[in-house]
């Protein structure tokens, strides 16, 4: 089972510049849709390894980066959960 | 003297055209059409009797039918798409989508790109899924190594979703030894794919 962060923000911007920040401190995440169970409107979010939270949320403070929340996705073998955090 | 056209076994309406081709070879001759089905038989039938060609005879051997006409000099009509029923068996009834660059839509590069992973992530997520997915252009980078998109693309390969890739694209841009998902094919396959389809969507 994996677990991930998943960061939701107020603007698509946002979710683009955090995508470049996480790349350039190595970072491994991934720009998805933000899904449908957290908002019905079109929208970037950034999914971050679980484990990485406290960094990611870091980087953001340090590059000025405003997000939205913070959700937990885990992977199970049925389907998908969240669960907020 | 007579000219054979073996259609059996070809998609409607594939018999009718070849039974144009042979009209227009046969000076003078007569010509025996095989189909495979009923279906095609009367199809060949109404575009001869159209094209003012009589019939010899009809007959069937072994699942097969052959028309046979007399000798002919006429030049065929042209074969009317919408004349010619073809049954939907022989359409394949997905959908195809066809994707000619390696982001969405004309503005900001980067969000473009964003766009286009999140509508191939998105693809497993649905309850309809394609039948095929066609990449060109600079649409074939989104098919090789190195590109984020590949576990989903495999992914989507792996529920049976068909994935063909141009094989002169990815020569273009120097990537077919990069490949890591789906078919190298050419323009044939493609635009036969695209053709049988009931929907493509281009993105």
């Amino acid at each position: 089972m994996n677990s991930y962060a998943i960061i939701t923000f107020h603007n698509s911007h946002f979710a683009l510049k955090a995508k470049r920040v996480f790349d350039n401190n190595r970072l491994k995440s991934e720009t998805i849709p933000v899904p449908r169970e957290l908002s019905s409107e079109c929208g970037f979010c950034c999914k971050v390894l679980w484990k990485d939270k406290d960094l990611v949320e870091n980087v953001l403070k340090k590059n000025n980066i405003a997000y939205e929340n913070i959700y937990r996705w885990e992977d199970k073998a049925k389907g998908k959960k969240f669960n907020f955090v | 003297m007579s000219i054979e056209i073996d259609a059996r076994g070809l998609p409607c309406p594939q018999p009718v055209i070849k039974t144009k081709e042979g009209l227009e070879k046969a000076k003078g001759k007569e010509l025996v059409i095989i189909v495979s089905t009923s279906e095609s038989r009367d199809n060949v039938l109404r575009f001869l009797s159209h094209s003012g060609i009589n019939i010899n005879k009809v007959e069937e051997n072994n699942g097969s039918f052959y028309i046979y006409t007399e000798k002919t000099n006429r030049i065929p009509i042209n074969v009317e798409k919408n004349e010619y029923i073809c049954s939907t068996s022989q359409i394949n009834f997905g959908t195809t989508i066809f994707i000619n660059k390696d982001r969405i839509g004309h503005g900001n590069d980067e969000l473009g790109y964003n766009l286009m992973k999140a509508f191939i992530t998105t693809i497993k997520d649905l309850s309809v899924q394609p039948k095929t997915l066609c990449f060109m252009n600079s649409g074939v980078k989104l098919t090789v190594n190195g590109a984020e998109t590949i576990p989903y693309l495999k992914n989507l390969e792996e529920k049976g979703i068909e994935i063909l890739v141009c094989g002169t694209c990815l020569s273009f841009y120097n990537i077919k030894d990069k490949l890591a998902v789906g078919k190298i094919s050419n323009m044939y396959d493609i635009s036969e794919t695209m053709l049988k389809s009931s929907k493509v969507i281009t993105i």
